[in-house]
């Protein structure tokens, strides 16, 4: 791939200037007389300041839930009722109890599986989604369709007939069936086209082909370019997918208790569920510490792939 | 019954049940008894090559001549029993944890796909639906059955046939703060008044605490009892005749109107959920809890007693009372040999002891149960069970709880007329039943 | 709009008229050099990738074989290996080629299920009916063995002698017979016995059988039987041994079940149970049997299933409606506000807003209970109310909106945070020199253009909502009751809840076959809805161009 598709400024933080920042620019140049104070800050308030008005509630709304279960956590009276916000006194007991179960391990294994399907589903989606933007065939439309309305079908009743298929697969290779890791995974990736393979293929669609033909006289061939061009241009999309999959792997809870039966091969998910279930009252707790440290890799995930969700790279692109 | 958690069960539990229509009329699909190596098979996924291929051999079945399924409770004392009884016979034995509320949907999964235990632990009231699916055996109860409380041999026996062998009984009494109440209610009216009186003066932010939030009809059904009301009627010899609902009986429409009474004058709040109960009883903030012996552990903080739920204007309070038992799979590998574990390791005081220990609810072998009588706690819900009446295992018993639920919210929330409420309930049932 | 930034789909809405011409072009496209770089590196790969998947296949062709799959799992297997020989050496369907993998997956764990869910609907599984016939026939001969009254009862001790098996039995008085099945039960006092400290070793040529060999004989031990007058004893368990008599037998010659002890005989219905030739009694347990459409038909025509069946049909859209609505105009609201570089902690606060998509969902729905109860939440608490927000018809629906709001904004905050980095800046620089304002810029392009992108995640969302179970079960369950409904319903009840309490409540058990059929007609409902708003979307993607 030559460099020239790539954003030729100098610095990806300068290309990420947003939309809205960009409209900013404009203003500020067309309205150059100065103003007082007060109207500075009036026009500051509408173009930025309400924002952060916004942002306040958001927050309030967004975390408010959130934040009893990180009170619940550090409290040591381990209780949902009559909590109070700030737990006095904090204390780490619920931790020490969560850990005396194969608290680790069904972590990592949330991990392998969350991890694996991210990258699997994200990939077969990408490889989907480039064949639904770039070419044209026959039954396009209608596959289109037919991934999304297969997952529409209300899951807790197909999951019967997955559990059955589990059963039969693990009777010839246990390695994938039931009560496998591998299985569980398999699953995951049987959802990869879907959705978002729409999502990734509108996103593809702006890409413009301009981009891909000059590849291709270039003598790229069409591997080449969905490797080397298609996929580093589309890194928001991908990120997100990635971001996506990787939550409903972590989060997904009824296929993960149906299948999975062997507490050393318990996900996050099964394992705090029944840890919980066994002793409500008393387990409340460390209940909420595990929710806590499950949601950990997910916000490790994020602030890891934010850049490539809230970059401009692909306008960079366009630009060059 | 702590509703909560069987809503939460809910989700894979239909999920689970469904799936054991298996499609195992074809004779091919025997289950694979010997794993030979699994490395090739790495290939297709090569990512997770970190998958402990030992436990990927566990299918659902255990790989033993015999399989429990107990929950978290009685795994570890039933383990060394296993153990014990597996040296004796030179048999492997796994005890497999499973969450109790699971235990009967699992069952009747992997029991006919031919993945189920041997034994599993349960209770009685899921006999209806298990018969009636036909995937537990009848147990053989002849040698010990003198040996056993007469109300749980009677609960785990289903149309005259005997499925389980019982090892606890619950049913639910009144929990009492000593410090608040030293004296035991000579009588409902009693009970009300102290209850009202602690909350006028700030002592308590709730005098009585009773699971109401989702309304709760096991742990109403003592009021019900008390005025003549009664779920299904019962013939002569105990058996629970579904064509004979009694939700809409003129005791249990007094009942409605107790309710409705208690709400109204503040005694109940309709806003207490179980785990709120808990919380205000164990915290001090309330006088009088009424729930069952699962409890015990969680009240620790205050020092209480429990005793049987007074009088309620001359009529005794009956409540459930429930029944937890070993069940033999009908696709047990090896029926004999759980028949065995049973009888001769399950129906002994040692036994029976250690589970109660565990599960903190009486024992329901004679021997087991007198040893620990001298806890007042248990003397309590004893002296309420004597009372008391096996709740119904009979399969329509499914079709009430979410009717007769709904017809408590109403009348909690003031929004019909405890009388049409009932009625109404009990005009849904039938309607379900039929 | 620059030429540039135009979107290169331009068949979009002609799928059938451009059938391989891309593909054409992309071949014709292609540099002389690119083929001869692709055929070595490209090539290579290709014939690896291929070959393991060969070898892939071989071998759990071989397994399967192995361990006696049945015959069409075998085929398939098969037709599967060979098809992606052809797809991937041949030249033709480039696109086969990038779908495939992504696919197979989809076939197997997603479409296979969604057929077999479809079958379950069809039949009349539910508690009762969920054997086969074969287990069934058995648990009905299991069922009918009993202990005779007053039998009497032994102890029981296994002997061999070779292939020979026998008991050493001792009744309630202590006294001791050797259980023959032949020979019946003979005194021990009359036989030659070798003991060994008390301890009866050898009978007759029999010995005692260790409890391993005993577990390893387990099958004859259980079928052994020793004739005596009274009739048959049996083991019970390995240590005791009773009389015992089966009185029902199945006819597999007629297919007819007798009961020895009444005479009767049962007959096998359609309706997957043995019934007495008189109809009057029919035998437990059933075994599942197909019914046809009969699922169906008493979804439209039971009374107790549409008793209330409008109000929740109503109120399932409009909760889907709204839940679709709020969460795209919360999500895209924040997506937009955040999407300003003047912001300062930008990167903290897209991360607070997914928190509420990162924490278990039945863990946080129990929360939003706690905080939302009337006495005791911390919801009036903080307030200073007493809002019945779960108590009352109004305030519940309420409620469950908000929460799901609160559930599902996150996704849509993301979705729209990525889309909006799509939407490129030259457009807003035009559209900003014709002079449009920040409501012009919005309503005339920012919301075009990205609904354009997430038209399909709306309509997905609406799907899901539809059905979503979770929320309205945790929160909920549906609640506050409705006055006077035919059958227990809810003011929050969606159709899956609503429909999931009859099938699982009703009728003395649980009906799985119902709930499949309630299953199918829901997504029939949805799917009509989604195909519907496509034909919406395909003139907005018109506009695009």
């Amino acid at each position: 791939m030559s460099d020239a598709t790539r954003d030729p400024r100098p610095s990806a933080g300068a290309a990420s200037m947003s939309a809205g920042a960009a409209l900013a620019d404009a203003d500020t140049h067309r309205s150059a007389p100065p103003r007082p104070a007060l109207q500075r800050a009036m026009r500051w308030f509408r173009q930025v300041g309400w924002r952060y008005l916004v942002v306040a509630v958001a927050l309030f709304f967004a975390l408010f839930p959130a934040v009893w279960v990180a009170s619940a956590a550090f409290n040591p009276t381990g209780s949902i009722a009559g909590q109070q916000l700030i737990p006095d006194p904090v204390s780490t007991v619920n931790f020490d109890v969560l850990f005396a179960t194969p608290f680790w391990r069904w972590f990592a294994n949330s991990m392998i599986v969350a991890g694996v399907t991210a990258i699997g589903s994200t990939f077969l989606c990408a490889l989907a989604a480039y064949v639904y933007s770039r070419m044209r065939f026959t039954g396009r439309r209608v596959s289109m369709l037919g991934l999304l309305i297969l997952q529409m079908l209300p899951q807790f009743l197909a999951i019967i007939a997955l559990y059955l298929l589990m059963i039969s697969i693990a009777r010839y290779f246990p390695t994938i069936g039931l009560n496998s890791l591998a299985g569980l995974i398999a699953i995951y990736l049987g959802g990869a086209l879907g959705l978002n393979t729409w999502l990734m293929k509108g996103f593809f669609d702006t890409v413009p082909r301009d981009l891909d033909e000059s590849a291709k006289v270039d003598g790229a061939s069409h591997v080449q370019v969905f490797f080397t061009m298609v996929l580093p241009l589309a890194a928001p999309i991908l990120a997100v997918v990635t971001l996506l999959s990787f939550i409903v792997a972590i989060n997904d809870f009824i296929v993960q208790s149906v299948l999975l039966t062997d507490e050393q091969q318990f996900t996050l998910a099964v394992g705090l569920f029944r840890f919980i279930a066994e002793d409500y009252g008393a387990r409340w707790g460390p209940f909420a510490a595990g929710a806590l440290l499950a949601g950990a890799p997910i916000v490790v995930l994020f602030l890891f792939l934010q850049r490539y969700i809230a970059s401009g790279l692909i306008q960079g692109a366009v630009k060059g | 019954m702590r509703t909560w958690r069987s809503w939460l069960a809910v989700l894979p539990a239909a999920a689970l049940v469904l799936t054991a229509c298996d499609p195992g009329d074809d004779p091919a699909e025997e289950p694979v008894t010997e794993e030979p190596d699994l490395d090739e098979e790495a290939e297709e996924e090569p990512d997770d090559a970190e998958v402990d291929e030992e436990a990927a051999d566990d299918v659902v079945r255990a790989d033993a001549d015999l399989v429990i399924w107990a929950d978290d409770l009685r795994t570890p004392v039933l383990e060394p029993f296993g153990d014990e009884f597996g040296d004796q016979n030179e048999v492997n034995v796994t005890v497999q944890e499973v969450p109790f509320d699971d235990i009967r949907d699992r069952l009747i999964t992997a029991g006919p796909a031919g993945e189920g235990p041997d034994i599993i632990i349960g209770a009685h009231d899921w006999l209806g639906e298990l018969v009636a699916n036909g995937v537990i055996a009848t147990v053989d109860l002849a040698g010990v059955e003198g040996e056993l409380e007469d109300i749980a041999v009677e609960a785990f026996t289903f149309e005259g046939q005997t499925y389980g062998l019982p090892y606890a009984t619950e049913n639910v009494a009144l929990y009492r703060n000593t410090d608040l109440v030293p004296e035991v209610p000579g009588s409902w009216d009693e009970l009300e008044e102290t209850a009202t009186a602690l909350q006028d003066d700030d002592e308590v932010q709730q005098g009585l605490v009773w699971p109401t939030e989702p309304a709760d009809p096991y742990h109403n059904y003592p009021v019900v009892t008390a005025y003549g009301g009664y779920v299904f009627g019962q013939t002569d010899d105990g058996t629970y005749d579904p064509s004979d609902l009694g939700i809409d009986s003129d005791g249990a429409i007094e009942a409605a109107q107790k309710f409705d009474e208690l709400i109204t004058t503040g005694v109940l709040s309709p806003d207490i959920s179980y785990d709120l109960m808990v919380d205000l009883f164990s915290g001090g903030d309330a006088a009088f809890a009424v729930t069952g012996p699962w409890a015990l552990g969680d009240m620790e903080g205050v020092p209480f007693e429990v005793t049987p739920i007074p009088d309620i204007e001359g009529g005794t309070p009956e409540p459930f009372v429930g029944v937890q038992g070993f069940m033999i799979s009908a696709f047990a590998e090896n029926e004999l040999l759980a028949q065995t574990f049973l009888t001769d390791f399950m129906a002994t005081e040692e036994a029976q002891i250690e589970l109660f220990e565990a599960g903190t609810r009486p024992p329901a072998l004679t021997a087991a149960l007198e040893q620990v009588a001298d806890d007042p706690n248990f003397e309590g819900f004893a002296e309420a069970a004597a009372d008391g009446v096996p709740m119904p295992a009979i399969p329509e018993m499914a079709s009430v709880w979410d009717a007769w639920t709904n017809a408590y919210e109403l009348i909690y929330e003031g929004a019909q007329e405890p009388e049409e409420a009932f009625s109404d309930a009990a005009d849904q049932i039938r309607t379900l039943i039929d | 709009m620059s030429t540039t930034t135009s979107p290169p789909d331009t068949e979009l809405h002609g799928s059938a008229s451009g059938g391989t011409g891309v593909d054409a072009r992309l071949r014709t496209g292609e540099h002389p050099l690119s083929r001869v770089a692709d055929s070595l590196s490209g090539l290579l790969v290709k014939l690896v990738l291929v070959a393991a998947f060969n070898a892939l296949g071989i071998f759990m062709l071989v397994r399967m074989a192995s361990l006696d799959a049945p015959w069409y799992g075998l085929v398939m297997t098969l037709v599967t290996t060979i098809a992606l020989n052809v797809i991937y050496l041949g030249k033709r369907n480039l696109p086969l080629k990038y779908l495939i993998p992504g696919t197979l997956f989809l076939l197997v764990f997603q479409a296979w299920p969604f057929v077999y869910t479809f079958f379950i609907a069809f039949t009349n599984y539910s508690t009762g009916q969920i054997l086969t016939q074969d287990q069934a026939i058995e648990r009905i001969e299991q069922l009918s063995v009993t202990t005779l009254p007053d039998a009497p009862r032994f102890d029981a001790v296994p002997f061999a002698d070779g292939d020979d098996l026998a008991l050493l039995l001792s009744d309630q008085q202590g006294q001791e017979f050797l259980g023959v099945p032949d020979d019946g039960l003979v005194p021990l006092q009359e036989l030659e016995v070798v003991r060994d400290a008390d301890q009866v070793v050898e009978v007759e040529g029999y010995e005692r059988l260790s409890l391993g060999a005993a577990q390893d004989r387990i099958d004859e031990l259980t079928e052994m039987r020793v004739p005596i007058e009274a009739g048959e004893v049996q083991l019970v368990s390995l240590t005791t041994a009773t009389l015992r008599e089966q009185t029902r037998f199945y006819d597999p010659e007629t297919d007819r079940l007798i009961d020895e002890a009444t005479g009767t005989t049962y007959v096998a219905s359609e309706r997957g149970r043995f019934v007495s030739e008189d109809g009057t009694e029919t035998l437990t347990p059933g075994w599942r049997v197909v019914v046809g459409w009969e699922n169906f038909a008493e979804v439209f025509t039971n009374e107790a299933i549409r008793g209330p069946f409008g109000r929740v049909l109503v109120w399932t859209y409009a909760f889907a409606f709204l839940s679709t609505f709020l969460t795209f105009a919360v999500g895209l609201g924040i997506a937009i506000t955040l999407n300003d570089a003047r912001v300062k902690g930008r990167k903290f606060y897209r991360l607070a807003m997914i928190i509420p998509y990162a924490l278990p969902t039945f863990m946080t729905a129990l929360i939003w209970r706690g905080m939302m109860n009337r006495s005791f939440g911390v919801l009036n608490d903080m307030l200073g109310v007493a809002v019945p927000w779960l108590n009352d018809p109004n305030w519940a629906r309420f409620s469950v909106v908000l929460v799901n709001l609160w559930f599902g904004f996150p996704y849509m905050f993301l979705i729209c945070t990525a889309a909006l980095q799509s939407i490129p800046d030259d457009v807003y620089e035009a559209a900003s020199i014709d002079g449009a304002g920040g409501w012009q810029r919005f309503h005339g392009i920012t919301l075009p253009l990205l609904l354009i992108a997430t038209a399909p995640v709306l309509v997905a969302t609406f799907a899901f909502n539809f059905n979503n179970f979770n929320v309205v079960y945790l929160l909920t369950g549906g609640n506050p009751p409705i006055v006077g409904a035919a059958t227990p319903a809810g003011h929050t009840d969606i159709l899956i809840s609503y429909t999931y309490r009859i099938a699982f409540e009703s009728g003395g058990g649980q009906n799985f076959g119902l709930g499949a059929t309630v299953a199918i007609l829901t997504f029939v409902l949805v799917a009509v809805m989604a195909v519907l708003s496509f034909r919406w979307i395909r003139p907005l993607e018109e506009i695009n161009e």
